[in-house]
């Protein structure tokens, strides 16, 4: 098992090597085969989500485009989209997290959500935030805005 | 001031229902206003939340009842739904509700504790997005992001009937049904079970136009759905009738059945080895506990009597059961997963 090399970012965790998308708070990891990638929420996401008691995804096999939901999450009787931060076909979903979603809450950067094979990786990681200064940043202003809209605790 | 968009149906079939929010929010782009809109279901059905199993509801009994059973995008167990009830949706775009789902219960389900403090109840909202007085709840409540909109759901219940709602369970025994019409009968209100039975359908909804549009700073505008919802109506339709649909996503098997009631009130069965057990939680304490097991013979009572009334978490209860060593430990075992809501 390789150990991934983490930065913190305010009071969170997060990998180096992962990739960040600011609108829908989920990261995306590039797999050692580089053609497939795991998705799941950061840390920032999971707080903000509530409790989430259920999560539920398309079809594997399916193709998702980015910005498409490629499944469901719900807290609090809230059922909300979760959507793609790169296109691909799915191809794995996390079992362990379907059967007990608080994890994601637990441990966001461990407990992926699901796996896709990418059909526009350069495009799409264009799109994404990557680089230690870079995410530090943005997380640092996402808590700001977040403290300032009373959705986390200052 | 900006409008509020009133969209009322009137007396609509079950499908419609369901389908007339969650077309209306499929419909929504962000620059529109936000709507509330109205119906009553005109005929009973089965409503069943996003991620919950259709195996909760005793498919067949809807069935001979002539029920249909309608998944919705929203949160939730399942519900009976009837023409006792208003429906009422508040649909905004994405981008002007929280993105926290406690405060958008909090902002968007306040207007209607209004309404219905209006109506004369004492209603509260109680936990994150219960409508309730006392410890009895008054409203079904639910939201969801669908497309570019959130919509948060509410009913008022003119009258219930509990039992049918029991009959509609699919439960693993009589004696949980049983539980369930207790524990549905003292803690699931209605306006007539309150005292307010005179209210009708039409001050309900004044009160919640009124309290909607005070609290939200937005002008009360009556009007009807335009091609693009009525053309969503009609998708959400066709979904609903699709048996995939109804089948739902792929869920985990959950050990044992837990039945909510309410907020804090639950209750739940599990069967192994041999043993099973019937628990039921009310505010954080096991208020009803029944064990069976014919090689328990009158320890499975002592069990009971021991653990009625305590703090409902494991280790809390471990410490109660400990005397009774591996029997105490199987009955542990047992109820744990039904201590937490799922």
């Amino acid at each position: 098992m390789t150990t991934k090399a983490m930065f913190d970012a305010g009071p969170y965790r997060l990998v180096e090597d992962y990739y960040y998308a600011t609108d829908t708070h989920l990261w995306v990891a590039i797999e050692t085969d580089g053609g497939t990638a795991r998705c799941g929420f950061d840390p920032l996401g999971a707080e903000t989500s509530g409790d989430i008691v259920a999560v539920s995804f398309e079809s594997v096999g399916d193709q998702i485009a980015r910005g498409e939901a490629f499944g469901n999450m719900e807290a609090a009787k809230f059922v909300g989209p979760l959507i793609a931060p790169v296109s691909g076909t799915l191809v794995a979903c996390n079992d362990t997290v379907i059967g007990n979603p608080s994890l994601l809450n637990q441990d966001p950067i461990e407990n992926w959500l699901v796996e896709l094979e990418l059909t526009d990786m350069e495009a799409d990681l264009a799109l994404l935030l990557h680089g230690k200064d870079r995410v530090t940043a943005w997380i640092e202003s996402e808590i700001e805005r977040f403290k300032e809209q009373g959705m986390i605790a200052e | 001031m900006t409008r509020l968009r009133l969209i009322d149906v009137g007396t609509v079939g079950a499908m419609r229902s369901q389908s007339l929010w969650h077309g209306i929010a499929s419909a929504m782009s962000p620059g529109s206003a936000a709507t509330l809109s109205f119906c009553v279901p005109g005929e009973p059905y089965v409503c069943l939340g996003y991620h919950r199993s259709l195996g909760e509801i005793d498919v067949e009994a809807c069935r001979q009842q002539g029920l249909k059973i309608i998944r919705r995008q929203i949160g939730g167990g399942p519900v009976y739904i009837d023409h006792d009830q208003l429906f009422f949706q508040l649909t905004l775009p994405n981008d002007r509700a929280p993105a926290r789902v406690d405060r958008l219960y909090e902002r968007f389900l306040a207007p209607a504790v209004a309404a219905f403090r209006k109506l004369g109840l004492a209603a509260e909202l109680r936990g994150l997005n219960e409508i309730a007085v006392d410890d009895r709840r008054l409203s079904g409540t639910g939201a969801g992001q669908i497309g570019d909109a959130v919509t948060v759901v509410g009913n008022v219940i003119f009258r219930f009937p509990h039992q049918r709602m029991a009959e509609l369970l699919a439960v693993p025994s009589e004696r949980m049904r049983r539980e369930c019409l207790r524990l549905m009968r003292r803690h699931v209100s209605s306006l007539e079970a309150e005292g307010f039975s005179a209210v009708t359908v039409e001050q309900a909804k004044a009160a919640l136009i009124a309290a909607y549009s005070e609290q939200l700073g937005l002008r009360p505008s009556p009007d009807s759905l335009n091609a693009t919802e009525e053309q969503a109506v009609a998708r959400w339709e066709e979904r609903f009738a699709q048996p995939q649909w109804l089948n739902g996503p792929a869920l985990a098997k959950r050990s044992g059945r837990q039945v909510k009631i309410c907020a804090d009130v639950w209750t739940y069965s599990a069967k192994k080895n041999g043993i099973s057990i019937e628990a039921s939680v009310v505010g954080g304490r096991l208020e009803s506990m029944h064990v069976e097991a014919t090689h328990l013979d009158g320890v499975a009572e002592r069990i009971c009597r021991v653990l009625v009334g305590q703090t409902a978490d494991a280790k809390s209860l471990g410490r109660y059961l400990a005397p009774f060593g591996a029997d105490g430990r199987l009955v542990l075992e047992l109820l744990e997963p039904g201590l937490t809501l799922h």
